[in-house]
């Protein structure tokens, strides 16, 4: 059998992380949770990580400033963001950079999950 | 003003150009008295011909000439007197110093005249140049023969040509059509002979400007014949503009500021709660998965339900710290005069009031009562009330806008009534005017009347709205008396 996925999740609020982690351990996920973006950047996960679940709003770097970050290390895997925040700026930002979904809180899990089973797919083929 | 010898010369320059013919004039009688002198026996009263030169020459040239002249003349008559040794005669010795007498006493007198005339001429100059550096003109009236006088400066005000004589007509011509019942009152005043005449209104040029104007006179203080104004009239159309940008900023300013921080409020809610809430639906989500499996995992289960009841609790202190932070600036009620807070309230607006044209009609109440109350919340609640009555009434002509206020004391309550002139409300808003988010005004955000009600009701009053549609509408308040016994035991608390 193949390894189950490692999905990552990045995000401050210790509630939506925890919450977020078993949503996707229940999906059969293995999952990783770091609770800044310094945290994950310093892990090595480059080989490991199958799809990035982010936080926009941090304190320290912010998901964006992150995504920026990780592109220049060339990485390979799908990122979807999760935010609280209101307004287009952030999403367009994140679209721009090639986040592959964008969700406001609180969001639908079910949707979330389509969407990382979509992405992965993609990826597998 | 526009007396017009006085206009005549002002520099000297102008002096030969404009009295070319005095000039020719001067030197035709010189010659003629030395033509006379010299070359005749007539025995022609030369004096009066000396006089006549000085007189002429203190017109026409500076006081140092009209000196010279007037030397010129003492010694030629000196010449002549040696000359035809007329120091033997005594008849001729009185002639001759008669003619000296009165040559210097003429000579003296006009040159006199002549300084005091410069000195006119110099003053004008300075108040021109006054004029039309402070753009005030002066004007006078002489309200029974109907004549106006103007200054230079009052007619370029007007923006009619200097040299036109002012009338009542042209005055009314320029005048602001919605404006024109002002300055009519103005005349209309003066032929009463009203003690101070004072308007400001607005004139219409032809070409579509419009000046805003300033007029202040006053009677002349000895009526010789009939009843004469002198007054001033005044540019203060930069000064009206600036007032108006400014106002316009300071209320856009007001306006942004409450819509910012309003808006960034509820971004910074919406932030805090969203998280709680997002944890909430995501362990929720779990939950069902967990549940779903061919073989539950029920400590990830009681897990996530743990989880759902304090991010719901979370959620619930956010709330509470937001309430607390709003609740920094609790009021304080105290024992004020009711009266005195709505006429502090009214001075706070009566800027805005005038330039809406809105006419007040205050009815304080006779006797003082007092009410427990916070001075600055209640003045705001006022104040929202008032703006609301003008803007209710944009639509009314200026001349029919009337606010009325009246303030009495009826069965144990202090009770406030202001009522506008506007279209009233209908039917069916009057229900949910005091609800919050509503409004009938496209920019408005709907908290004014909400949060006025919440402000009465802290004070344990009542606040309604009547209003025939069509017919404007009445805000009232009541408040209950401030009892003489409760007095002490505020004293005490």
């Amino acid at each position: 059998m193949l390894k189950p996925p490692t999905i990552s999740i990045v995000d401050d609020d210790g509630h939506v992380r925890v919450s977020l982690d078993s949503l996707v351990r229940s999906m059969g996920f293995n999952s990783h949770s770091y609770a800044c973006a310094e945290d994950f950047l310093a892990a090595d996960t480059q080989e490991t990580t199958s799809c990035l679940i982010s936080d926009i709003r941090m304190p320290g770097m912010s998901g964006l400033q992150m995504y920026e970050e990780l592109l220049v290390r060339n990485i390979k895997y799908p990122v979807i963001f999760i935010t609280a925040c209101i307004g287009d700026g952030p999403e367009l930002r994140a679209r721009e950079l090639g986040a592959v979904g964008y969700f406001r809180k609180p969001f639908d899990g079910n949707a979330l999950i389509d969407r990382i089973q979509e992405v992965l797919a993609v990826d597998e083929v | 003003m526009t007396a017009l010898p006085l206009k005549k010369a002002f520099l000297s320059k102008d002096y030969l150009e404009t009295d070319t013919m005095a000039f020719l004039a001067a030197l035709l009688v010189a010659t003629f008295v030395v033509v006379i002198k010299f070359f005749t026996h007539l025995s022609v009263a030369t004096t009066v011909l000396y006089i006549t030169l000085v007189l002429m020459s203190a017109n026409v040239f500076s006081i140092r000439m009209v000196m010279a002249v007037a030397m010129s003349c003492l010694s030629v008559l000196t010449v002549i007197f040696v000359v035809e040794k007329d120091y033997l005669d005594t008849e001729a010795i009185g002639a001759y110093v008669r003619c000296v007498v009165s040559l210097s006493a003429i000579t003296f007198l006009a040159l006199r005249s002549k300084r005091m005339a410069d000195t006119l001429r110099r003053n004008e100059t300075y108040m021109v140049g006054a004029q039309r550096l402070s753009q005030v003109g002066s004007v006078g009236f002489r309200v029974d023969h109907s004549e106006i006088f103007w200054s230079e400066e009052a007619a370029r005000i007007f923006e009619y040509p200097p040299q036109e004589a002012p009338t009542m007509l042209k005055i009314l011509a320029r005048c602001h059509p919605d404006d024109r019942h002002l300055a009519e009152a103005v005349f209309e005043q003066a032929s009463r002979h009203e003690p101070r005449l004072e308007v400001e209104h607005r004139l219409l040029m032809p070409d579509g400007r419009i000046k805003h104007i300033h007029l202040i006179a006053n009677p002349l203080p000895v009526q010789h014949d009939g009843f004469e104004y002198v007054g001033a009239v005044m540019d203060v159309t930069a000064g009206k503009q600036a007032e108006d940008a400014l106002f316009q900023s300071q209320a856009q300013l007001a306006h942004v500021t409450r819509v910012t921080s309003l808006g960034e409020l509820a971004a910074s809610i919406a932030h805090e709660v969203n998280q709680p809430l997002a944890a909430i639906r995501s362990s929720g989500e779990a939950c069902h998965r967990w549940l779903n499996r061919s073989e539950p995992d029920l400590n990830e289960v009681r897990m996530s339900l743990d989880r759902m009841i304090s991010s719901s609790a979370r959620a619930s202190t956010v709330i509470q710290r937001i309430r607390t932070l709003s609740r920094n600036c609790d009021p304080e009620r105290q024992r004020e005069s009711f009266n005195d807070i709505v006429s502090e309230t009214i001075g706070l607006v009566q800027f805005e009031l005038s330039r809406s044209h809105v006419k007040l009609r205050l009815e304080l109440d006779v006797d003082t009562v007092y009410v427990s109350a916070d001075r600055v919340q209640l003045q705001q609640v006022i104040l929202n009330l008032i703006i609301n009555a003008c803007q209710a009434m944009t639509e009314v002509d200026p001349r029919e806008r009337v606010l009325k206020i009246r303030t009495w004391a009826y069965n144990g309550e202090a009770l406030l009534e202001i009522r506008d002139c506007g279209a009233g409300i209908k039917e069916d808003a009057l229900a949910s005017l005091f609800t919050p988010f509503f409004t009938t005004k496209a920019d408005g955000l709907g908290m004014g009347l909400s949060i006025c009600r919440s402000i009465v009701e802290y004070h344990e009053g009542r606040i309604w709205a009547t209003s025939n549609e069509g017919d404007g509408a009445v805000f009232s308040i009541a408040l209950p008396l401030l009892q003489q016994d409760r007095i002490a035991t505020y004293g005490r608390g």
